[in-house]
């Protein structure tokens, strides 16, 4: 049999490939449990741009982050939530990602170097924009 | 370098192109950032297997930079730069090492260092590790479409030896 032949000369990497996969299938079901913490941190380009506390948002309103390069995305800032609803990269891999209110994983564009994570942090100035 | 290998290099870099600029229309399947097929790595798998690795690496280089200006800015020219060069490392090593019916196997490695060196210049670029938290589902991808594009490398060569 020509494919059993194949299966057996390539049985190291097939293993090799195969442990891959179910450790990293196995991490991201762990990857479940949250950190808790309510802190958004917004970064640009590697420098932190804004820091709001979903906790304490009554009103959800909308922050409009720009970039050097003529780029930009819509942040929308909800009571708990946060998401990009609108964005000047090609893909919109960051507004297919959602909202995220407390899970370990950010939003990501990385066309416009955003990056938008929750954390624990210490209070922020701002919790509310008004107008 | 003779007219012979530079005609077959200028195809060989304009199949990737092609290759490569087609898929860009294709919308992200995922709402995961870098989940992609890699199509064009077909090309790079292939070169790296039946030239030398000097070709390949120039290959890869004209590719990335061509269609990055074709269709992505300069921010992607810096993620892919970032992607192919642990890609091509350890294609071209494996290459040597490993016998013509293994190309599958470069190619997924190739895929897996692709995939990583993504996510190192992300981490470089946002200034922080949280990216990392996309590796698993990135490595899943990486030996899908690894395995595909490398099996696909695998049957342009048996096809081309025999042609």
């Amino acid at each position: 049999m020509k494919a059993k032949e194949l299966l057996r000369s390539h049985r190291f990497w097939l293993a090799a490939f195969a442990a891959l996969i179910l450790l990293s299938s196995l991490s991201m079901l762990f990857m479940r449990r949250s950190a808790g913490g309510s802190v958004a941190v917004i970064t640009q380009d590697g420098a932190e741009f804004q820091r709001i506390d979903l906790s304490k948002v009554k009103e959800s309103y909308e922050i409009k982050v720009t970039n050097p390069s003529g780029g930009y995305n819509l942040v929308l800032v909800e009571p708990g939530a946060i998401s990009v609803i609108e964005a000047s990269c090609p893909d919109h891999v960051c507004i297919a990602q959602g909202k995220i209110g407390d899970s370990l994983r950010p939003i990501v564009c990385l066309p416009n170097k955003l990056m938008i994570t929750i954390s624990g942090g210490e209070a922020p100035d701002i919790d509310s924009v008004s107008g | 370098m003779d007219a012979k290998r530079l005609a077959k290099l200028a195809m060989l870099t304009t199949a990737a192109l092609i290759i490569f600029t087609f898929e860009a229309q294709i919308p992200a399947p995922t709402p995961i950032p870098g989940i992609k097929l890699g199509l064009a790595n077909i090309i790079t798998v292939y070169a790296a297997f039946t030239m030398t690795g000097y070709e390949a690496v120039l290959i890869l280089l004209c590719r990335i930079v061509l269609g990055s200006l074709f269709t992505g800015t300069a921010v992607s020219m810096l993620y892919s730069l970032g992607g192919g060069a642990l890609c091509i490392i350890a294609t071209i090593i494996l290459a040597k090492v490993l016998g013509p019916g293994q190309m599958w196997v470069a190619s997924v490695c190739g895929a897996i260092c692709h995939n990583l060196g993504q996510l190192i210049v992300a981490a470089l670029i946002m200034g922080t590790a949280a990216v990392f938290v996309y590796l698993p589902p990135l490595m899943i991808s990486a030996v899908i479409t690894g395995a595909f594009t490398g099996f696909a490398a695998q049957y342009l060569a048996n096809r081309l030896r025999r042609g």
